[in-house]
């Protein structure tokens, strides 16, 4: 994969001597073999591809995976949320600074409520965590998105960070972050984010031919974060502690309903977070613990419902605590090692139209072995959750009860001595428990419900070649997903009866392969990169069905990706592609649930000036340069041709 | 290497799985079934089907016009005015009234229902002569003049009114409170046709809805209570007294009218039943057996060939399957309608 040359410019990024690199250090080669060692598919992304891609949340930037799938609603503050290789968001964990994300309301977390800026590290892998040290609750589910912020590693003496992005569609972001060491080992620092614009743009809807440009409305927000970070460092020691602030308040543009524009609905959120983790070593021991609260509310409100009142006001308030431990200890070299841990999450909701008042205290522990052996290097894990969730409902308390055991083997082997090609594998078997809203939403919930399962089988070749200035890579991967247990929602009675049951059943296969391509002469630079995901995802759940056999919705038989940029002097010149083939918006798979595919353009010129320990970037993109009109979700068009400036400048000493 | 590359390239031609056959139209629109499909909230994808007896064609109206009906479709009806045919829709969540030239299924006018910016969601049509009654979830009935196709006039009614029926010179309106959860409302309005004005409004029972006049001055009204302790029951209204004669608990979702009959659905015995509007006599016998269907989502009949026709929803997402059955209960057909399919019209309607 593109993940050597990920990993290579992430050392870049946080080298602290920005003197030009070569293509192959001596530090860059070990983490490519890193990277292309794993015997897991893992992506990591930085700030290099960032700014290439042009990106300004998560959800932007991991799109560009082979393999992942953002339901994207479009507009600034839009949601985002992953699909990978067919895995639902709930699959998905997401762990910032070893926080594992609360999501017990939905399942799913928003992945444009992350902004880049200020993140020196966006990794995602699927069957397990590829750091040892992350906590065992990432360990439990299929996929995991981790991030990790610029403030809480330790400056030499200290690092400023100062942001803009402008756009044509009225969306901006600004943030900037300092932090400085204070001596025998501690440092501190800050960040603040501000989003904000009407987000107004305009589009063609897809179900007028040759219809009138319309504007897509009531689209502004106004978003502020900010995050405080301290901690402590030496060689055998790291401490962090930060908190962290965000306050949204946003317009939602909904859906664009024909021959109608008129949307009112607002959203409020507001999220205060605060943790800690602290790592130590010794001999061959390292040791972490964590901990941490959340607290999320949110308030939704749309001041045109034809109800009694004239309008709907609701709120939700989600708390969530965090604690855990994880061990490692290697034995003849640093590959060959024993881990465990364990975690133990508290989630409550509590919401103004519920009902039911849900809390869930979650137990996971893990326990996992890797080593080499000869041309086989061997890594096994078992996670156990144990889940105990308490309702109240008019004073009556009723409680479930969940534990389940989740599996995960890989084996990788080198099949010449060269080790230039590895074959790669594993084996996982994951749950996805029961989110509140499945379980206990008003009449629709189910309490009897039980977790998702998901089966998944890897099978991949990576091969690296170098020679001179020329680098290859290439990853190939074949999967197949098993889905059972699906938790989907059925009509029982009538229109106003749904339940959701645990009858799904989904087989999932595909492919996913990424390719990089290096060439460097004198000081001119070549980078291309791609990367191509065929998926075949089909309902099995009933052979008399309609759609037994059918293509799962919003899920293209292939989605490709590739960039191209010439670097010289500090000035790149650039072009990236996003391409999806055609979708289903429902089950079945026929004409009029039919959503054309669509390619996403962007071009875009840029220039680094460097002096002394200062970098600034410039950078100016045409986003969807082909002003292609395209919906990922059905109702929901995205922007067309538009301007990004970006301003980024950096200081580290 | 090489073979990778032509395992890659065997999977690409695999995987770039086929495009669905675009939808294409008949070549008439006079002898066959109009279906209107309901689609889906927010999705933009409400259509109208015709099925000629042999053949089912889809999108019909969006391959005529150029453009999508909407947003949830709920009703539509048809109409003759001046020797030409039409059908009259109303899209609930695009807050429009479309009226279909019904030979070439070419749109004649699209009229926005909308106050100042506010949707109205237009839900059901009753057309009497050359004006049509649309009611509006806002609360309010619309009156269409048919010969120039505009608003004329819009009357203020109870919440979120469901279903209408016309009854000599007075229009009654059945107000749901669909959106009032957890209390529904429990009104019916009675409108003047004349003067457009409401000369009353009376107590029913909660959350009414679809209703048919008897030839005996009297209204059947089914109540669907509200949804959890409070049951479904089938309510007889004197229409002249405004007064509830009887109400009987029954888990009644859909009726239609045939003669002196009234057949509906029973939800909990899963057939089609039916009493006597004459002598108030229930039939015991089941008539139709729909034990079979995955989602129940309608009846209706056509009195030109003494059909009824049951839609089966398939789980509301995805397309409609319409079961055709004669008097005695016997299918004798199936067509494939679209998105929740919601009301039918006949060759000779």
């Amino acid at each position: 994969m593109f993940l050597s040359f990920m990993a290579r410019g992430l050392s870049q990024d946080t080298t602290r001597h920005l003197s030009a690199i070569p293509v192959f250090a001596k530090g860059d080669t070990i983490a490519t073999w890193i990277q292309i060692r794993s015997s897991v598919p893992h992506f990591e992304i930085n700030q290099k591809q960032v700014d290439e891609w042009g990106a300004v949340d998560v959800g932007e930037l991991v799109k560009i995976l082979p393999g992942v799938q953002i339901r994207d609603y479009g507009g600034i503050g839009g949601v985002k949320t992953i699909a990978f290789r067919s895995l639902s968001a709930a699959h998905t964990s997401v762990v910032t600074d070893g926080f594992a994300m609360s999501a017990v309301r939905t399942g799913a977390v928003n992945l444009s409520d992350f902004e880049l800026f200020g993140l020196h590290k966006v990794a995602l892998s699927t069957g397990t965590v590829m750091d040892d040290l992350a906590p065992a609750a990432s360990f439990a589910q299929a996929n995991t998105i981790s991030l990790q912020s610029t403030l809480f590693r330790s400056p030499d003496k200290m690092r400023v960070g100062m942001y803009t992005n402008l756009t044509s569609i009225n969306a901006y972001e600004h943030g900037a972050y300092y932090q400085k060491s204070i001596g025998k080992g501690f440092f501190a620092g800050g960040q603040g984010m501000l989003r904000h614009g009407n987000g107004r743009y305009r589009f063609q809807h897809p179900d007028l031919n040759d219809g009138p440009e319309l504007w897509r409305e009531n689209t502004e927000m106004l978003s502020y974060r900010c995050r405080f970070a301290g901690g402590y460092s030496d060689k055998q020691t790291k401490w962090n502690i930060s908190a962290n602030y965000s306050n949204n308040q946003q317009e939602l543009p909904g859906a664009a309903v024909l021959y109608n524009s008129s949307n009112d609905q607002t959203l409020e959120t507001e999220t205060l977070r605060i943790q800690s983790l602290y790592t130590r070593s010794f001999k061959q021991w390292k040791a972490t613990i964590h901990g941490g609260y959340q607290t999320n509310y949110m308030r939704y409100f749309d001041p045109q419902y034809q109800n009694l009142l004239g309008y709907i006001d609701i709120d939700f308030n989600q708390a969530s605590a965090t604690g855990g431990f994880m061990m490692a200890r290697s034995f003849r070299f640093p590959e060959e090692k024993v881990y465990f841990g364990s975690d133990i999450i508290y989630g409550s909701l509590d919401g103004s139209t519920q009902l039911i008042r849900p809390e869930r205290m979650t137990n996971i522990s893990v326990l996992g072995a890797k080593t080499v052996l000869g041309r086989f290097r061997l890594e096994g894990n078992l996670t156990a959750q144990l889940i105990k969730d308490q309702s109240i409902l008019n004073t009556v308390q009723s409680g479930r009860k969940f534990q389940r055991l989740s599996p995960f083997l890989a084996i990788a082997y080198l099949p010449f001595k060269e080790k230039a090609l590895r074959i790669r594998s594993f084996y996982k078997h994951s749950f996805r428990m029961p989110s509140f809203n499945d379980l206990y939403y008003n009449f629709i919930g189910n309490t009897n419900l039980e977790p998702e399962d998901a089966h998944m089988v890897n099978l991949g070749i990576t091969y690296g070649y170098q020679f001179k200035n020329v680098s290859i890579e290439l990853t190939a991967d074949g999967y197949y997903n098993h889905l059972s247990n699906k938790i989907i929602a059925i009509p029982t009675k009538d229109l106003f009866n749904w339940s959701m049951q645990n009858i799904g059943e989904t087989f999932i296969q595909g492919f996913d392969m990424g390719g990089l391509f290096t060439y460097q002469l004198k000081k001119c630079r070549l980078d291309v990169n791609t990367g191509h995901s065929f998926n075949q995802s089909v309902d099995i759940t009933d052979r008399n069905s309609l759609t037994y056999g059918h293509q799962i919705p919003y899920t293209p038989f292939y989605v490709g990706q590739a960039g191209i940029h010439l670097t010289r002097k500090g000035y790149q010149i650039g072009a990236t592609a996003l391409v999806s083939g055609f979708r289903y918006t429902l089950n079945e798979n026929i004409y009029a649930n039919y959503l054309p595919g669509f390619v996403d353009l962007n071009i875009g010129l840029s220039k680094t000036i460097r002096w002394k320990a200062s970098n600034l970037l410039i950078d100016l993109k045409v986003m969807n340069l082909l002003a292609n009109n395209y919906q990922v979700i059905r109702s929901f068009p995205m922007p067309g041709r538009h301007l990004q400036l970006r301003i980024k400048y950096r200081l580290e000493k | 290497m090489k073979n990778f590359f032509v395992f890659l390239s065997i999977l690409a031609i695999y995987s770039c799985n086929k495009k669905p056959i675009e939808p294409i139209t008949p070549s008439q629109y006079e002898s066959g079934v109009f279906s209107l499909n309901e689609g889906l909230f927010e999705q933009n994808n409400a259509s109208i089907s015709f099925y000629d007896g042999v053949e089912g064609y889809q999108q019909i109206f969006r391959s005529e016009n150029g453009r999508g009906l909407g947003d949830t479709a709920n009703d539509f009806e048809a109409y003759n005015l001046n020797g030409k045919e039409y059908l009259i829709v109303t899209v609930d969540n695009s807050s429009q009234v479309e009226i279909i030239d019904r030979e070439t299924m070419k749109s004649v006018a699209q009229i926005p229902f909308f106050n100042g910016s506010e949707p109205r969601s237009p839900r059901k049509v009753v057309v009497d002569g050359p004006r049509a009654f649309v009611c509006n979830f806002d609360g309010t009935v619309g009156v269409i003049d048919l010969f120039n196709n505009s608003l004329v006039e819009i009357i203020t009614v109870g919440s979120n009114p469901d279903a209408m029926v016309l009854l000599d010179d007075e229009l009654f309106v059945s107000n749901s409170g669909g959106l009032l959860y957890p209390i529904y409302d429990s009104t019916v309005s009675v409108i003047n046709t004349a003067t457009y004005e409401v000369v009353s409004s009376f107590t029913t029972r909660m959350n009414p809805s679809e209703m048919i006049a008897d030839g005996y001055g009297d209204i059947y009204l089914i109540s669907r209570g509200n949804y959890a302790d409070i049951p479904t029951a089938l309510l007889r209204i004197d229409a002249a007294n405004r007064t509830v004669v009887s109400i009987t608990e029954r888990p009644i979702s859909s009726m239609t009218q045939v003669g002196d009959w009234l057949y509906y659905f029973d939800q909990d015995l899963q057939g089609v039943y039916r009493l006597n509007m004459m002598t108030e006599l229930d039939d015991p016998t089941q008539i139709i057996d729909l034990s079979e269907f995955e989602t129940f989502f309608g009846l209706h009949y056509d009195s030109a060939s003494s059909l009824f026709y049951a839609v089966d929803a398939n789980g509301y997402v995805n397309s409609s399957t319409i079961h055709v059955y004669n008097l005695s209960g016997e299918g004798i057909d199936t067509f494939q309608g679209g998105l929740n399919t919601t009301d039918l019209v006949f060759e000779n309607e």
